[in-house]
């Protein structure tokens, strides 16, 4: 929770999101008013009329059933950790593991937030965490207010899934 | 909205919200479970022992709570009342708690014998009976 998934969708969605708030009763856990508990749901306009479909998931454990829904049909994950968490190594964990589908098929691109304020763990020690699983998937920081940063992660994302493809050809 | 956490309205309010559930339950055989939870997935009160089941429905009632109410605001139907799972055997309400801003949710498993009208007459007196038990500053 509060990794900004919902900013990161509402910073380049072509159209008005759809937003699954509900009041945040876990105020230990992330200091926000509200936190998503459905679905967030945004879409990017491509080339030749084509859209591609943002969901965002709720990222507290509770909703993992959610995680699988969602995972229905897409095509990869981005995978948004806030870095001034106490053990964002934890977090991710926890995700590669319920994405693993798309990790085994190199569908996967991580975004570190919150870098500025909270430098450490550095961008090297998340490869180095990714080494130690035998896993390469690029990481990035980012600036989830800023939609540049977040087209920047979707095009690695498109780029990883052209290349998963042609190798599966 | 809440300014109170799931500890604080398990500790100020639980016992009432029992009690309630309790009566619902006892108001009708067909009536298999009541829970309150939060808008966010936190279970308040059940009319069994809190366990593992319990805790992962009020994540699934919030998320379909939110859900019903995107519907609703896409459909401008107003504001969002509640949402009704039907299966083979018995149905899901689900319903907002009137006074509380849709942030407290009232979920009522029964089975398939109960009439629809009967459960959702019972819900709704439920749902106003619960929401006098709770104060205004929730």
């Amino acid at each position: 929770m509060g990794a900004g998934k919902t900013t990161a969708i509402s910073a380049v969605s072509g159209i008005k999101m759809v937003k699954t708030e509900a009041a945040n009763t876990d105020r230990g856990l992330f200091n926000k008013a509200t936190t998503t508990v459905g679905f967030d749901y945004g879409e990017v306009g491509l080339d030749a009329g084509h859209v591609l479909r943002l969901y965002g998931t709720p990222g507290q454990r509770r909703f993992s059933f959610l995680w699988k829904i969602v995972a229905k049909g897409a095509i990869g994950v981005i995978i948004l950790v806030d870095n001034s968490r106490p053990d964002p190594f934890d977090d991710l964990g926890i995700y590669l593991d319920n994405f693993k589908q798309f990790v085994d098929i190199g569908g996967v691109v991580i975004g570190v937030g919150r870098t500025d304020s909270n430098p450490q763990p550095s961008i090297d020690d998340y490869y180095q965490f990714l080494a130690q699983r035998d896993l390469i998937l690029p990481v990035f920081a980012v600036d989830v207010r800023k939609s540049e940063d977040v087209l920047m992660v979707l095009d690695v994302l498109f780029n990883m899934l052209e290349v998963s493809d042609a190798e599966s050809v | 909205m809440i300014t109170k956490n799931t500890a604080q309205l398990r500790e100020e309010y639980g016992q009432a919200l029992r009690e309630e559930l309790e009566l619902l339950a006892a108001a009708n055989g067909n009536i298999l479970a009541a829970q309150v939870c939060t808008s966010d997935g936190f279970e308040v009160a059940s009319t069994r022992r809190t366990d593992e089941s319990h805790r992962r429905l009020a994540a699934m009632v919030s998320s379909m709570q939110a859900l019903g109410a995107a519907v609703v605001e896409e459909s401008d139907l107003g504001s969002y009342r509640n949402l009704i799972v039907e299966g083979s055997e018995g149905r899901c309400l689900m319903m907002a708690i009137p006074g509380t801003d849709g942030d407290m949710l009232l979920t009522v498993i029964a089975s398939a014998q109960l009439v629809f009208g009967i459960l959702l007459v019972l819900c709704r007196n439920s749902c106003q009976a619960i929401s006098a038990r709770l104060s205004t500053t929730v």
